[in-house]
């Protein structure tokens, strides 16, 4: 093996190493005996699965995290496609203006959007809730919805609707039978990303929630009263969880592969 | 008289406009309204009642200048962990488009990007004992004989880079790689066939072509990282003091929104300094 | 072709390449002079590309071995060969300018910049790119991106240059052009080139010998004319523009005289001395050419009868008539004719057709 494919070897390891680094601490200490998730590793033990499962709090928030999650990414996935839609099909010259604010939110901290809602929606009389939670996650959301569809949409799938116009299908009708079916993969892709994006936020919940928080922000309050070994079970189930779900798209991306 | 007929509706002419409208009232909006507060005084208990320059002034007087540090200590921070990332990835890209055969590619990249599936707190919380006195680096280190003792690593400038470096070391490596794997081969066959030894192939042809991933993962490096709250403040701890940090004490202890929004400003105006350097580099001209 | 006693420019011994147990070349011989234009001629998958491949060095040969200029190349990296090589998609680096691509193989073996520019100046005139130096890659057109591509590998003087299909992405009007100029360039730098096309028209109008390739092995070589009028093979035959093929059994033989029975008569064919060995009953086949096909009104005086045909499908192509003939007892033989315009022929229509013995190869294979 020469020299340079052995240097190659090494470094991807070690690369591999440090970014999994975290992850295997996680694990390996969510199922040790000790109360004290440092090191030495003391026994294997499922207890802080058992207290992870029993904080309710904490699975409520869990809950909570989720419904965000699905109903801004519903929000943000509709209006991405609406808008990029509307841009693809209809050539204005304010499109590129258009285009420049829709985008312009990945450009900004979370912390300032979510101190700029934080003051809007004081002056609004709109209090602090999940619901607030979830109109900064669309926020967020939307502009990576939005890119994703829009990069799809071209000149071919023009054509095709085109052609449903012309044997008679009306805008709404050529809309949902034709362009959501072809556009789905895009739909579903950005769905995902934005529902694992708003899951884990932090900053944006913890600013505009109250009284029903969501996992981060229940995870964060828990750890200021000191390192609990339950979060450790609860960030392995969530990594569990996530891991099924990439050995899903990847299944659903081999199979829509296969079947051209 | 016909009847008047219905015209079908015509998605196409407003189907943007919620999607415009929703950033407008809840992005665009919000901005505006921060930009006017940071240029405020309360006048009793009422927000925006008379223009004034004293965020601003207080921003770069006030406590020592505690906050231009932070500022200060903000860009340094995100300027090494752009760099150090960068540093780490760009290897890292160049052997998975190069190095590793086509079929394994796409399963490395999942694997690379699997463990920041976790939580991102969760995460952070997790280098800390890493870090720890009693965490991995310590005892490797003690046992190597490097440290005498262990010592706390955490709670240091070098611990927020190292959060951050592993994360953005993710980031730049898919970039740099969807950029490395576009390079059409026949350049890099061309330019052997010409003369060129392996390092020229790499110098004259594969780096210069690679300079749009790199930039686009370094702009986006830069914009996430500086903005970032949960790292500096898990792992930095309080010793110093980052920007979002400053910002957020200004919201949740002292409540002074008009000093938040005059250091928001401030910081938004180092991410479009920022986006215009780079703008230069993020087209690569279509051949 | 190489003189006797003179050692070739290019020497291909024995070269075979094989992916695990696909053989994509089989045993290639090919020797190439100097200033020697030399197409590889053949269909997708017919080994052409890998034979260009195995002499540029960027394909190892699984078998065999490649010289050039007397010197044993097999192990070389491209880097390190007598060659340049201009690829199908043109591989022009498209963050440098025409000059410095044009350049870029001098700036490898270190020229210095006035040199370089200057020399690129001089191919880029060459080529009829004067000027153009300081053009940006996306600039230029398809036809002008092909000829700075060619510049780029004729500045650093090689002393073969291969083409990998380099005409393919232009249109029709240009191929034209582009194939006048490639042999004069050719002819004027003396340098030897191997191109590789799948394009028989192309390959008549540059080379000087093409080497006819299908599935790996070579199924002629020779110069463009003899090789169309005296096909060694069924698949150079009717590869290389149409051709009527007849099924023949060998009626008799006396020494290089062959008699051959066919449907449409018996032929006494006096050219066959490669099929030496033949024994009279052998099956093989006739091969003429449809422009070699007369009308009465046309037929040579040494022509011999190929009895009445009827005209079932007519298409005008300007300079003739192409027609589908059926001919033969029941007009069982389907014939491919190319009839003069002037006789303006009609669907239907039955013709007394000719041709001559001399026109017609014998092929066994």
């Amino acid at each position: 093996m020469s020299a340079r494919r052995l240097f190659a070897i090494l470094y991807l390891l070690l690369a591999l190493g440090f970014i999994f680094l975290p992850v295997v601490m996680l694990v390996q200490y969510s199922f040790q005996d000790g109360l004290v998730p440092v090191p030495p590793f003391r026994g294997f033990s499922l207890r802080w699965y058992d207290a992870f499962l029993a904080n309710d709090r904490l699975i409520h928030a869990m809950g909570n995290s989720t419904l965000v999650a699905i109903a801004s990414s519903a929000v943000a996935t509709a209006l991405g496609f609406l808008a990029a839609y509307g841009m693809a099909r209809r050539k204005r010259r304010l499109n590129l203006w258009l285009q420049l604010l829709l985008m312009a939110p990945i450009a900004v901290s979370y912390l300032i959007i979510a101190m700029g809602l934080l003051i809007v929606f004081n002056w609004l009389g709109i209090s602090r809730s999940l619901l607030a939670v979830g109109i900064g996650h669309v926020v967020i959301n939307l502009p990576l919805c939005f890119a994703i569809v829009y990069s799809q949409l071209g000149e071919h799938q023009a054509n095709i609707e085109r052609a449903a116009h012309d044997l008679g299908a009306s805008d709404l009708k050529a809309l949902l039978l034709i362009t959501v079916p072809m556009l789905w993969p895009a739909l579903l892709a950005g769905f995902l990303i934005a529902a694992t994006l708003s899951w884990d936020e932090f900053v944006i919940a913890f600013l505009l929630s109250k009284f029903e928080v969501t996992m981060p922000v229940m995870i964060w309050s828990m750890l200021r009263s000191g390192l609990n070994p339950a979060l450790n079970a609860a960030g392995t189930i969530v990594f569990a969880i996530s891991i099924l779900f990439v050995i899903l798209i990847e299944l659903l991306q081999a199979r829509s592969r296969r079947h051209g | 008289m016909t009847a008047l007929s219905v015209r079908p509706l015509d998605l196409k002419r407003w189907a943007t406009w919620p999607a415009v409208l929703w950033t407008g009232l809840f992005f665009l909006l919000p901005l505006l309204i921060m930009l006017a507060v940071s240029f405020s005084a309360r006048v009793g208990d009422r927000m925006l009642g008379a223009f004034s320059l004293d965020n601003y002034a207080a921003f770069f007087s006030q406590g020592g200048g505690v906050y231009v540090a932070a500022l200060a200590n903000s860009v340094e921070v995100t300027l090494i962990t752009t760099l150090v990332s960068l540093a780490v990835a760009y290897p890292l890209a160049y052997i998975l488009a190069y190095g590793v055969p086509a079929r394994w590619q796409r399963l490395l990249l999942v694997i690379i990007v699997l463990p920041f599936w976790t939580s991102y707190v969760i995460r952070s919380y997790s280098w800390l004992l890493v870090l720890s006195e009693k965490g991995v680096i310590n005892q490797v280190m003690v046992a190597l004989g490097l440290f005498d003792q262990p010592i706390g690593l955490g709670n240091t400038r070098g611990a927020t880079v190292l959060g951050f470096v592993h994360f953005f070391t993710m980031l730049l490596t898919l970039t740099i790689y969807a950029n490395l794997v576009q390079i059409k081969e026949s350049y890099r066959k061309a330019a052997a066939d010409l003369g060129a030894s392996p390092l020229q192939v790499f110098l004259r042809i594969t780096l210069p072509l690679s300079v749009p991933g790199v930039a686009v993962g370094a702009f986006l490096t830069f914009v996430l990282a500086i903005g970032d709250y949960i790292t500096p403040q898990i792992l930095g701890g309080s010793r110093e003091l980052l920007l979002p940090q400053a910002i957020m004490l200004q919201i949740s202890r002292q409540a002074n929104f008009e000093m938040a929004s005059a250091m928001s400003m401030v910081l938004m105006l180092v991410v479009s300094a920022a986006f215009l350097l780079f703008a230069r580099h993020l087209r690569m001209e279509r051949v | 072709m190489a003189e006797a006693g003179k050692e070739p420019l290019v020497r291909l011994e024995g070269l075979c390449k094989s992916y695990d147990a696909q053989v994509a070349v089989e045993r290639f011989d090919l020797t190439i002079a100097k200033g020697e234009f030399v197409v590889l001629l053949g269909p997708s998958g017919s080994g052409k590309t890998t034979v260009l491949s195995m002499l540029g060095g960027f394909t190892e040969p699984s078998e065999g071995r490649v010289l050039i200029e007397g010197v044993d190349v097999t192990g070389l990296p491209p880097a390190k060969r007598p060659t340049a090589t201009v690829f199908q998609d043109y591989a022009l680096f498209p963050h440098m300018s025409v000059r410095a691509n044009v350049g870029f193989g001098l700036a490898m073996r270190k020229v210095g910049k006035s040199e370089r520019d200057a020399r690129a100046e001089e191919v880029l005139k060459l080529v009829g790119l004067e000027g153009f130096g300081s053009r940006r890659v996306h600039q230029l057109s398809g036809g002008q991106r092909q000829r700075v591509a060619l510049a780029r590998a004729i500045a650093v003087k090689p002393a073969v240059l291969l083409l990998d299909e380099p005409l393919g992405a232009l249109d029709l009007a240009l191929r034209r052009q582009m194939q006048e100029e490639l042999v004069h360039i050719q002819k004027r730098l003396g340098t030897s080139f191997v191109h590789v096309t799948h394009d028989q028209e192309e390959a008549m109008s540059v080379a000087d010998t093409i080497v006819v390739m299908n599935k790996g092995r070579v199924e002629d070589r020779g110069a463009p004319a003899r090789i169309y009028r005296r096909p060694a093979s069924l698949f150079t035959a009717t590869f290389m523009g149409e051709n009527n093929i007849l099924p023949a059994k060998l009626a008799a033989r006396s020494g290089d005289e062959l008699t051959l029975e066919t449907v449409l008569g018996r032929f006494l064919l006096g050219n066959s001395k490669d099929l030496a060995g033949l024994q009279a009953g052998a099956t093989l086949h006739i091969a003429l050419r449809p422009e070699q096909i007369f009308p009465a009104a046309t037929a040579p005086e040494d022509a011999v009868p190929l009895g009445q045909a009827a005209l079932a499908e007519l298409v005008f192509q300007g300079t003739h008539w192409r027609a589908h003939a059926k001919a033969g007892p029941g007009g069982k033989v389907p014939l491919l004719l190319r009839l003069p315009p002037e006789l303006a022929p009609a669907v239907g229509q039955s013709l007394d057709l000719y041709a001559r013995p001399q026109d017609m190869t014998a092929l066994t294979h």
